[in-house]
């Protein structure tokens, strides 16, 4: 038998497993896990989202017990992550315990999107308050974000 | 023998769509998903297929009558037969939509329903194991009709009219597999054997004429 894969010009069929990195955005945060919605898999945009659950022992590599999921992400983050499993029945599973998973655009409470100053921090540019979220180490897209942010 | 004619990606709004038409029957189908089971509370490893066949309240002749049991058991069965066919593996804890709309019925119309729904999951580009075709015909009296209009088909409330029964194929090519196999009235053994025979061939025919269909469709969509 041979397989054939068929590119149309349409979204592809996918789905998300185990090992590929999504771009979330954080829909619920709690203490112990953060909700969000899968928007896309690797770099194929979905059109209707998967349900994803980021648990507080998978936001960072070290110091697994010292997170505050509040100060990782907050409602309305975009975050890269990557799956860990399909989980179960209601999410699939995330982590971002990694330097390159993380949130990527945040908007602070000033509601313009926050600069990154560090991998723990970020900064509003108009009302200069600090927030704490665990930043993605994303290097070409914060010289860009930077850009925008200056216009 | 009827004259059949088709289209896909005539519905904007599904990932693949496809139109049917087998003489008067008319048939469309259409595709959406895989996307995520809402109703949360059942797990499974394999993606699922959600088939809801209807008919239009246009599509028969004479009085209207409610045929919402005769949709459920037609949806049911085309559901198991779209189960083989299609890679759930490939899209756990995924659901994928397929609806039919019937919009007018004149014989044949579970036939023309599976032709669709091959033709509307290549449009979809929905991982599958073969192409779908099917056929059926109506035994009256050792003589096989390919394709009978409403009035041949074989009814159970045809008293007094000399037929035999229907016989609906649905064939996979290249794994020479039948997925769908349903049969109405008293047949014979030499008649159904003989009737396997033609619907297969039937089969064969229709799907060159897809294959041609969705190669040009294809390549017309990505010229540029």
């Amino acid at each position: 038998t041979h397989v054939v894969e068929v590119f149309s010009g349409k979204e592809l069929t996918v789905v998300p497993s185990p090992g590929d990195v999504v771009t979330v955005r954080i829909s619920q945060v709690t203490q112990r896990y953060a909700k969000c919605q899968i928007l896309c898999i690797r770099d194929v945009e979905l059109s209707e989202s998967f349900s994803g659950l980021l648990r507080k022992e998978d936001v960072q590599a070290e110091q697994k017990d010292k997170v505050e999921m509040y100060k990782s992400f907050r409602p309305g983050d975009i975050v890269l992550s990557k799956v860990v499993s399909i989980g179960d029945s209601q999410s699939y599973l995330l982590t971002t315990a990694e330097d390159e998973l993380g949130v990527v655009i945040a908007y602070g409470e000033g509601g313009v999107p926050m600069v990154a100053i560090g991998w723990q921090e970020m900064q509003c540019p108009k009302t200069f308050q600090k927030e704490n979220r665990k930043v993605a180490k994303v290097v070409s897209e914060l010289f860009e974000f930077e850009e925008s942010v200056d216009k | 023998m009827k004259k059949v004619y088709f289209q896909t990606g005539l519905t904007g709004g599904a990932k693949g769509s496809s139109y049917f038409e087998l003489g008067n029957s008319k048939v469309i189908c259409s595709v959406l998903g895989p996307h995520e089971i809402k109703k949360k509370s059942e797990f499974s490893i394999n993606g699922q297929i959600s088939c809801k066949f209807e008919y239009a309240s246009f599509s028969h002749r004479g009085q209207s009558q409610d045929r919402s049991s005769k949709e459920a058991e037609i949806s049911d069965l085309i559901k198991t037969a779209l189960e083989s066919v299609v890679c759930l593996e490939m899209f756990p804890k995924a659901i994928l939509d397929i609806n039919f709309l019937v919009l007018e019925e004149d014989g044949g119309v579970i036939s023309a329903a599976l032709n669709a729904a091959g033709l509307a999951l290549a449009d979809a580009s929905i991982p599958m194991w073969d192409l779908i075709t099917s056929s059926c015909a109506s035994l009256c009296d050792n003589e096989i009709k390919i394709f009978p209009n409403q009035s041949d088909e074989y009814c159970p409330s045809n008293d007094g009219l000399d037929m035999e029964g229907n016989v609906v194929l649905a064939y996979l090519i290249a794994s020479n597999q039948i997925i769908f196999y349903h049969t109405d009235g008293v047949l014979s053994k030499e008649s159904l054997v003989d009737a396997n025979k033609k619907l297969i061939d039937t089969c064969k025919g229709m799907q060159a004429q897809f294959k041609s269909h969705l190669l040009k469709s294809f390549c017309e969509k990505n010229k540029n």
